[in-house]
């Protein structure tokens, strides 16, 4: 039993001193239309988590080798502090067709860079996430749960 | 990009075609899942061996000399700078193969693996193994 998945990921990003740049990460050295838009090849890489029920802003890194266009990335972001970024994910055939709607559409606010001798590391931060998990926070009370233990024993009928 | 390699005809060759960039991952079941991360395929390899070589003037006529790859070497900045092949690097090879294997698309440039290793055998006559990476340009 065998199956193979092809993903690729657009990243759009609007810096705050730059224009918008498009970038995709598995048709080599091709550009693509998608959304309307053409995106180049750019070789980077997404990490991170995306979201959770904490609702604690879950920070995902993109990694770029540190070429050209990276460093720009950086400088027109004001070290990417103030970029917002969506990164679509889309499943690929393998005769090269992108299927819409079948991956994440994330929304996400720059928050740094780090760069080392070889790659650039933007950082972000999800724009919007769950406020709480226990919104809303209704406290448990006599008047709606009746005498209540002293201590944690508490049984769900 | 380095100029071209020394227009030679090696005494062998081997040759690995590239692949794509895929991972897999197999689950306890046996269960397997790859994914593939690009449309192209990278990592080409090509051994070529000049034996018996002169170390300065050719032995033979496109046999080559030991100064010129290793010209060649310096000029690429060792393993650093791509160049093209030029089609005496295939001599031998119908042209059919050699359109299936060297540079299938466009974007392969080589490089040194590692420096050319040359062997004396001879006064002024060497043998020199250069191995070549195909890899993905942008």
């Amino acid at each position: 039993m065998d199956t193979t998945i092809r993903i690729c990921q657009f990243f759009h990003i609007d810096t705050k001193n730059g224009p918008n740049r498009r970038y995709q990460n598995y048709f080599i050295g091709e550009s693509k239309s998608f959304d309307s838009n053409s995106y180049d090849f750019a070789p980077f890489q997404v990490q991170g988590g995306i979201a959770n029920l904490n609702g604690d802003n879950e920070q995902v890194q993109v990694l770029f080798p540190a070429t050209q266009y990276a460093i720009r990335l950086v400088e027109e972001g004001d070290g990417n502090r103030l970029s917002r970024l969506t990164i679509y994910t889309r499943y690929v055939t393998s005769s090269g067709t992108i299927m819409e709607k079948t991956g994440y559409d994330n929304y996400l606010v720059g928050i740094g860079a780090t760069f080392s001798e070889d790659t650039i590391e933007l950082r972000f931060r999800s724009a919007l996430d769950g406020v709480t998990p226990n919104l809303p926070a209704n406290r448990l009370s006599e008047a709606n749960a009746g005498i209540l233990p002293l201590d944690s024993q508490i049984r769900l009928a | 990009m380095a100029r071209s390699f020394p227009n030679f005809v090696p005494s062998s060759r081997k040759f690995d075609m590239g692949d794509y960039p895929v991972k897999a991952y197999r689950s306890l079941s046996g269960a397997i899942v790859r994914r593939v991360f690009g449309n192209k395929q990278f990592g080409y390899t090509l051994d070529l061996e000049f034996k018996n070589i002169g170390d300065t003037d050719e032995l033979k006529q496109h046999s080559g000399n030991v100064v010129d790859i290793v010209d060649h070497y310096n000029d690429a900045d060792g393993t650093v700078e791509s160049f093209q092949l030029n089609d005496r690097t295939f001599d031998g090879m119908s042209a059919q193969l050699q359109a299936r294997t060297q540079t299938p698309h466009s974007k392969i440039t080589w490089r040194y693996a590692e420096p050319p290793k040359i062997t004396s055998v001879h006064p002024g006559i060497s043998t020199v193994s250069v191995k070549l990476v195909g890899e993905l340009d942008f």
